[in-house]
């Protein structure tokens, strides 16, 4: 029997067969779907639902725990420390997501004019990206250390004063905290960026490039709107990470500290529920974190969908 | 005349320019690796030279006081683990989205695209309270599930633009022929979703490996820790002891660097398809 025979003769018995092949995909869609299914919903859906509601209680991680209402928002929104560390992630939003989309932007745009060695370059930049957080906090740790190479180096330049503890204030903290960011990941960004480059179509570029412009025209004129959408991506990728890519980096090279100088939202929610043991009001400031998180993917869909 | 200097100009500086951003990422690195062989005095005195004299022994304390083996059979663990199976609910899971039709397939999809923009730290309470009601607290399946949950949402849906260009008539004529649901998948879904699938096997493997958020939490035990928590105690027990905590960040470095030598070409693709482009 040849193949289009074939084929005419299982479309023609549609009538079973049709019902069965509809089952059949019924039955195999659920089975295929349901093993990352079952995992998403225990260990991803369930907790959130969890967070709601230990959110109102003032479960201490012991057996008893008792319906208190907004209580723990209250308390929350009364606690100068709440501001403190509020503040800090808005510190480390306002400095790191410029700094985290301009930066590897600004080196995309270099390498894309394919200028000698950029493969060399490209390479080397993203390097960091496959080292562990600790790893790069401890090298950030140990650079900016009171006897580091740092401060070992201003000293030799005679600007002792310049040379002091860069971790033990968060004026100075943070800032590192987002260098560190910065350093680990604007490899991975460039790589991003020189994708979506590849896909402006290069007649564009001649013609401009026929027309005299020279490099920071091509750039800002051609090139940025051109990947304009991956530019946005990369903004709200930034945001959500300036709320929630920051535990690791303030575990290893501050500890929050001193005092909440340096602790960031998802730290301070760790102190207060693993060490405090106040689990209802720890549960409260995850809602309030996912919440945020939520807002801004949110608005960025909202303007992402007018721009279209 | 006059342009071509300037031209020239422009390209020193850009060169600098990169070539500083490149010793900025680059240096550390080999900071690492010769401190690693000083001692603390000869640390402390030539910081930035070559060691006075190349010791061992700030690896063979590490070795002494850690077991390395035990730690680097951990990490694999649940690094593989982890990979192999989030490969392998996440590859049926868009098939299932993308090739089968029953009810309620779009709210599934949704759902998983909600789970896509979770900050997963913010989940930490909850997801430690149901591992010891599952009594899964300080065993290495605890971080397993919470790393494929966690990345599921992710790699689902890069695997799901993939499946969705894999054309219908493949299917359909593997139907015809009489294969089954179960050996269209084998048969042709994963075979076509390969290079894919090889791209989020080292993503995953790269972020299981250096997770320390969730392994702190659950692997409380010692002889459970993995070789990132090991080096989150050697930063805490021996901050101050430089050239030791080099030689152990040296150690967990090697993995990771193997990983970025051997596959550079599939992770930066990778990277750039995670764009969402």
């Amino acid at each position: 029997m040849t193949a289009i025979a074939k084929k005419e003769e299982w479309r023609n018995t549609a009538g079973q067969k049709g019902r069965d092949e509809k089952s059949a995909q019924r039955i195999w869609g659920y089975a295929f779907v349901a093993p990352a299914l079952i995992i998403l919903c225990i260990f991803m859906l369930l907790p959130i639902l969890q967070i709601f509601y230990y959110s109102l209680t003032d479960w201490n991680g012991g057996l008893q725990s008792n319906f208190i209402g907004m209580k723990n928002y209250v308390d929350i929104f009364k606690n100068p420390d709440f501001y403190t560390v509020l503040k800090n992630n808005l510190v480390i939003l306002l400095l790191g997501v410029p700094v985290w989309t301009i930066f590897p932007l600004l080196i995309a745009m270099i390498i894309y004019e394919e200028i000698k060695g950029y493969k060399f370059f490209k390479t080397v930049y993203f390097f960091p990206s496959v080292l562990s957080i600790v790893i790069v906090g401890t090298l950030f740790k140990t650079f900016f250390g009171y006897v580091g190479p740092v401060n070992m180096m201003l000293r030799s330049m005679g600007l002792d004063n310049l040379a002091i503890e860069w971790l033990a204030e968060g004026r100075t903290s943070l800032p590192i905290i987002v260098l560190a960011v910065n350093w680990a990941g604007f490899g991975s960004a460039v790589l991003i960026y020189l994708a979506a480059m590849s896909a402006i179509d290069p007649s564009i570029h001649e013609a401009a490039a026929l027309d005299g412009a020279n490099w920071w025209q091509k750039s800002f004129y051609v090139t940025l709107p051109g990947i304009k959408n991956v530019v946005q991506f990369t903004i709200v990728l930034n945001v959500i990470h300036a709320f929630s890519q920051m535990f690791s980096y303030v575990l290893v090279m501050t500890n929050g500290g001193p005092g909440y100088e340096s602790t960031v939202l998802e730290y301070f929610i760790y102190l207060k529920g693993f060490r405090a043991g106040d689990m209802g009001y720890a549960s409260a400031l995850s809602v309030i974190l996912f919440v945020l998180v939520c807002v801004i993917n949110l608005l960025q869909s909202l303007i992402g969908k007018k721009e279209d | 005349m006059f342009r071509k200097k300037k031209l020239t100009v422009s390209k020193v500086i850009v060169y600098l320019f990169l070539i500083g951003t490149a010793i900025s990422t680059i240096y550390p690195v080999i900071f690492m690796i010769l401190s690693s062989f000083k001692d603390k005095i000869d640390y402390m005195k030539n910081m930035f030279g070559f060691p006075t004299v190349w010791r061992l022994n700030n690896y063979k304390a590490i070795f002494n006081s850690f077991d390395i083996r035990q730690m680097m059979f951990n990490s694999f663990y649940v690094t593989i683990a982890g990979v192999v199976i989030s490969l392998i609910v996440t590859s049926m899971a868009a098939f299932s989205l993308t090739k089968l039709k029953y009810k309620g397939r779009n709210g599934i999809f949704s759902l998983f695209m909600f789970v896509l923009m979770v900050p997963g730290q913010a989940l930490m309470m909850p997801i430690y309270v149901i591992m010891s009601k599952l009594g899964l607290v300080n065993t290495r399946l605890s971080v397993i599930l919470v790393y494929v949950a966690t990345s599921i949402a992710f790699s689902t849906y890069l695997l799901y633009q993939n499946c969705r260009d894999i054309p219908d008539e493949i299917m359909e004529a593997a139907r015809i022929d009489g294969a089954s649901y179960p050996g269209v998948y084998i048969r042709i879904i994963v075979p076509m979703l390969r290079p894919t699938m090889a791209t989020l096997a080292i993503l995953n493997f790269l972020s299981y490996w250096n997770e320390i958020v969730y392994s702190r939490l659950l692997l409380q035990k010692t002889q459970l820790h993995t070789m990132t928590l090991g080096l989150l105690t050697l930063n805490g027990k021996y901050g101050t002891n430089m050239p030791l905590l080099m030689s152990g960040l040296i150690i967990n470095l090697i993995p990771a660097l193997m990983i970025f030598m051997i596959f550079n070409k599939y992770l930066s693709k990778g990277i750039a398809m995670g764009s969402g482009k």
